[in-house]
């Protein structure tokens, strides 16, 4: 998903200067862009009404590209925002809007020529988009909700609340209404079973008509709805972070399915993907054939997309037992009819108009595959450019997106964290113990300065982390070793910081995050009595991290916990990372004072008034 | 009959010319492998059964016979009898069963497939046959016995084996999954079943619980399928299916294992008209069979193709082996993808096996509203799980024996539910009880 750009060693996070922040940071981008490799990495497609220009946004590059579909070679490129990510065509498809994911934006594109018309502001990390009625709807991930972006002021008008990680929109004929998806589980109390919906919007008056819930379900990706806008899928993830686990066979540890809903339908139904010893790892990209006799899915981890016989799928959501088939991995068998191998990572997906061919995003390879769909068969592999040789980084993040290392294909590293980011989940993990040591799954942003790793600190390097405790307990098959291994730990340790939303444009802080930093750096209570200084919060979240690397016990031990003592947590973009704790107990900052801090063993809280911990919360939100 | 030629589909969907008879420089091509002949047991006298009535498959010896570049050879001219060969992951070496001399015991032996003098791999006194290779320079085979057989793994350098399995029957090795697990099958009432085990000797189950007829000779094809005698025909499991699928097959009785030349081209056994096997080539896509090894006299069986083929994953055990007891957490001891006929389960009771073969009490314990129990139970002893309803009346009682490994780990989603139930995402309320598990120890330490 991000380019391999080093942020961390320019960037300082103690107070510095906002211009000359600023000037470190474009000499950083300017010199990343001379001398690192740049990979295309497709993530989105759409393709013209007359089915002869293949719209793709490449992540990596910051580019669309335009493909000639005939002649299946590029006819031209338009660099467009940050990090790009979703894409959508007017009704006619005389313009193309392209959101950008790290500039907050929208790219508006003149089809015939090409040229950049306008760029439209949007929320926090826009992801999916959709037109409907004069407005673009845009899923923002960071902001988890929808902008309404109006075409005619060019004004981000109107956010509409989704669900926490709002990702993916699909519009229905006419774009009448919109449905939004989200990556992340809507908060919930603690060790509750995880909850996701679809968020319809009617377009019109923009404003949210429904929120079907899909339960159990986190990780909800790509949406589509039918021609005659009667059915919907969504393909999906459903974690089993509840249980222990103690093995990873028969779906111990994901199910990868499918959210149906509609009116063809009544109430959505969950339908697996996965075969008894074969896994559809992390399903994505979905499509729905003109005439619904086929859809299609990509796994973006298995490396395949799969074709559904839709009646068949249709049948089995409407059949009296299918509630219970969201658990019965032999249940796929009767409605996918074939899963065909496509390149690494494939993401999003596109049918031509008349639903001849497929065309898959492979993002890890750079290419764009071209099935046949009366065939059932790949006819093309379209190259996308972009650097020729592989670095390490780009070789660890391979295998960091691919599922062909846990037991059966069931999982990869990217199904915890997803895009290289969290789940929002807890999990039991069986090392420990059954129902012991649950713990929060940990973001991996500025992660290689941070060791130990593991809540308790156990394990003093990423490659100890990633190798063999990952191959013994997540895994449970041979995972990476060796060069695989140091791959795989550049990748991560290359993970790129997300600008932060909370901070100003200009590096200052507000008054109330000024407030809230002197909260952060207070070394006496209000009452004017010093604070030890284990309970000073800058002394163990401290240095460019925010974390000074040592374990530390504050109060929050639980009797399921095997030590009182936990690592003590960057808080790099801490407000993009809930739930909070070692054991994701606590659903918001705000909780982890008010709450879980009764006794002031995790820094002295009890003595802020409610205005002083929110405006705790803002300066953190800054980190 | 040596120039038969089939046709295959490879797995990128191209036909390939398959097997071409082996003849000089022909190959076969697909996922970049290439078979260059094939290795089978010639015998005067077979009896694939034998081995659940604890009687010698190959009562008047055995030689095993390569046959490459249209011409033949015997593997290990020297033995007494020569079985059960298998190939190694790069295509150059055979694992094999063998006895030097007639008062010898089977042994596993391994030697270059080009030639050479056989090394002996196994240890120790008795009849070890059905070698097969582990990913991780270890091999697993069956250690037989007149009382039951046993499933030992043991470095491929050689030495003593160690057991992964823990209860009496009989086992017999039958392949090594993709997946890096043992497939293998038991004998018990002339009745055989398929499961697996993982390298470590953990996590034994039944492949499928849809009760098949005799499964056995079981082998995994490059699709991941598996076919296997189910009675006198072959049948399928593949990876979609909870039940086993019937297949297009010869009119000839089959036996043993399939040896895969390229996708749906196959070398078997089958009994001839004469009672005596012979190795015929199988094209399931045009339905039809071409004798390949017909021995003017006894049998030929045990085919097995010479090929390069990718080694499983190594399975990372977890074990600790100076524990003495696993921990078995069950979400529901209700679940069953067979009716309990509305039984009420009060209690799950769970025995180990008394030296003379008595079932002993291990202890019980009260499921919780949610069905969850977690116990912790003896390591490498039988145990077998019972379901009592509130009059102590058995509603449901296993049949076979499992074992636990020491420190294993072992969780299901009921006691019957089959492999393909996967389990519903939720805290089991025993978790939410306790964690430390109910000790059902007997007398162990």
């Amino acid at each position: 998903m991000f380019r391999r750009i080093r942020f961390s060693s320019l960037r300082n996070r103690r107070p510095v200067r906002p211009l000359l922040a600023l000037a470190l940071l474009a000499l950083g981008w300017a010199l990343a862009g001379q001398d690192v490799p740049r990979y295309p990495s497709p993530v989105d497609l759409a393709v013209s009404p007359d089915g002869q220009r293949l719209y793709v946004v490449c992540e990596g590059t910051d580019e669309l590209l335009a493909v000639d579909t005939a002649a299946q070679s590029i006819a031209g490129r338009v660099k467009v925002g940050r990090v790009p990510q979703g894409i959508a065509l007017s009704p006619g498809g005389q313009r193309i809007y392209v959101t950008n994911s790290w500039s907050d934006t929208v790219t508006e594109i003149d089809a015939a020529s090409l040229g950049v018309l306008r760029t439209l502001p949007a929320g926090f990390e826009p992801h999916g988009i959709a037109a409907g009625n004069g407005s673009l709807f845009v899923a923002n991930r960071i902001g988890s909700d929808v902008s309404a972006i109006d075409l005619s002021t060019a004004q981000d008008a109107r956010h509409l609340p989704a669900g926490r990680g709002a990702s993916y929109v699909a519009a229905s004929p006419g774009g009448q209404r919109v449905y939004v998806t989200h990556i992340y589980p809507n908060p919930g109390p603690f060790r509750s079973q995880p909850e996701s919906e679809i968020t319809e919007i009617d377009t019109e008056h923009q404003v949210v008509v429904s929120r079907t819930r899909l339960h159990n379900a986190a990780g909800i990706f790509h949406v589509a709805i039918s021609r005659d806008g009667r059915l919907g899928l969504a393909a999906q993830l459903r974690p089993k972070n509840l249980i222990p686990l103690a093995h990873v066979a028969h779906g111990w540890a994901f199910g990868d399915s499918l959210a149906v809903f509609g009116e063809d339908i009544g109430d959505a139904v969950q339908l697996p993907l996965d075969e008894l010893d074969r896994y559809f790892s992390l399903p994505f990209g979905v499509a729905i054939a003109p005439d619904k006799s086929k859809a299609y899915l990509s796994a973006s981890g298995s490396n395949e997309v799969a074709i559904l016989d839709l009646p068949r799928l249709v049948e089995a959501a409407r059949s009296p037992g299918r509630a219970a088939l969201a658990n019965d991995l032999s249940a796929s068998a009767a409605y996918v009819l074939a899963r065909i191998p496509v390149g690494r990572n494939p993401k999003g997906i596109a049918l031509s108009p008349d639903g001849g061919k497929l065309y898959v995003a492979n993002r890890l390879d750079d290419t764009v595959s071209v099935l046949d769909t009366a065939k059932g068969r790949i006819a093309a592999t379209i190259p996308l450019g972009g650097a020729a040789t592989l670095t390490a980084e780009r070789r660890g993040e391979r295998l960091f997106y691919s599922s062909r290392y846990a037991f059966q294909g069931q999982f990869g590293c990217a199904n915890c964290h997803l895009d290289a980011t969290i789940d929002g989940l807890s999990w039991d993990l069986e090392p420990d113990g059954f129902g012991v040591d649950i713990v929060d799954n940990r973001s991996l942003e500025q992660v290689g300065d941070t060791a130990p790793y593991k809540w308790n600190g156990s394990n003093p390097d990423l490659q100890t982390e990633c190798g063999p405790r990952t191959e013994r307990f997540f895994f449970r098959s041979q995972g990476f070793a060796g060069a695989d291994l140091e791959d795989l730990v550049s990748f991560i340790k290359s993970i790129p910081l997300r600008p932060n939303r909370f901070r100003q444009p200009d590096g200052e802080l507000t008054p109330a995050q000024e407030r809230g930093k002197a909260i952060f750096e207070r070394t006496t209570r209000k009452d004017g009595t010093e604070i030890s200084e284990l309970l000073q919060c800058f002394v163990c979240h401290a240095g460019k991290d925010y974390t000074n690397q040592q374990l530390a016990e504050v109060g929050t031990f639980k009797e399921t916990d095997r030590s009182p003592k936990v690592d003590v947590p960057q808080l790099i973009n801490v407000g993009n990372t809930a739930p909070y704790l070692h054991d994701g107990s606590a659903r918001t900052l705000e909780e982890i004072w008010t709450v879980f801090n009764p006794k002031d063993q995790h820094g002295v809280t009890n003595d802020l008034s409610k205005d002083e911990l929110n405006d705790l919360i803002e300066y953190l939100r800054t980190l | 009959m040596q120039m038969w030629i089939i046709a295959g589909r490879c797995a990128a969907g191209a036909i390939v010319a398959a097997a071409a008879a082996f003849l000089p420089g022909a190959e076969v091509i697909g996922d970049q492998k290439a078979a260059t002949g094939f290795v089978f047991t010639e015998a005067s006298k077979y009896d694939p059964t034998a081995w659940m009535e604890g009687r010698d498959r190959f009562p008047a010896g055995a030689a095993l016979k390569i046959s490459t570049g249209g011409a033949r050879r015997a593997l290990a001219p020297a033995f007494h009898a020569s079985a059960d060969a298998t190939i190694s992951f790069d295509g150059q070496r055979v694992l094999f069963a063998g006895k030097p001399t007639a008062g010898d015991f089977w042994q596993i032996w391994e030697m270059p497939l080009a030639g050479g003098t056989p090394r002996r791999v196994s240890a120790g006194q008795g009849d070890c046959v059905r070698p097969l290779y582990l990913p991780d320079e270890r091999v697993v085979y069956t250690r037989l016995a007149t009382a039951g057989s046993e499933i030992e793994a043991a470095a491929l350098a050689g030495g003593e084996g160690g057991r992964l399995t823990f209860a009496p029957g009989r086992y017999l090795t039958d392949d090594v999954l993709r997946d890096g697990r043992i497939l293998f099958e038991t004998g018990r009432d002339g009745q055989r079943e398929l499961f697996t085990v993982y390298p470590d000797g953990t996590g034994v189950e039944a492949v499928r619980c849809d009760h098949g007829k005799d499964r056995g000779d079981a082998r995994q094809l490059s699709s991941g399928d598996v076919v296997f005698t189910s009675g006198a025909r072959l049948a399928r499991f593949t990876s979609a299916l909870a039940a086993q699928t019937d297949l297009s097959q010869p009119a000839l009785e089959p036996a043993g294992p399939v040896a895969e030349v390229a996708p749906e081209a196959w070398i078997l056994a089958l009994r001839g008209k004469d009672g005596r096997f012979g190795l015929y080539g199988w094209d399931a896509a045009t339905k039809q069979t071409e004798p390949l090894v017909i021995p003017p006299s006894g049998n030929a069986v045990q085919p097995v193709v010479v090929m390069a083929r990718t080694a499983p994953p190594q399975f990372p055990s977890a074990l600790v082996p100076t524990r003495t007891a696993g921990n078995l957490l069950c979400l529901d001891a209700r679940a069953s993808r067979t009716p309990l006929a509305g039984a009420d389960i009060r209690r799950v009771r769970i025995y180990t096996r008394g030296a003379t073969g008595e079932p002993v009490l291990l202890g019980q314990t009260v499921p919780e509203r949610d069905g969850s129990f977690y116990v912790q139970v003896p390591a490498d002893r039988p145990l077998r799980i019972e379901l009592t309803d509130g009059s102590g009346r058995t509603v449901r009682a296993e049949q076979g024996w499992f074992w636990m490994r020491p420190s294993e780990q072992r969780v299901c989603v009921g006691c019957h539910t089959g492999p393909e139930r996967a389990p519903e995402n939720k805290v089991p309320e025993i978790l939410l009880k306790t964690i430390v598990p109910l000790k059902m120890l007997g007398d162990t330490p």
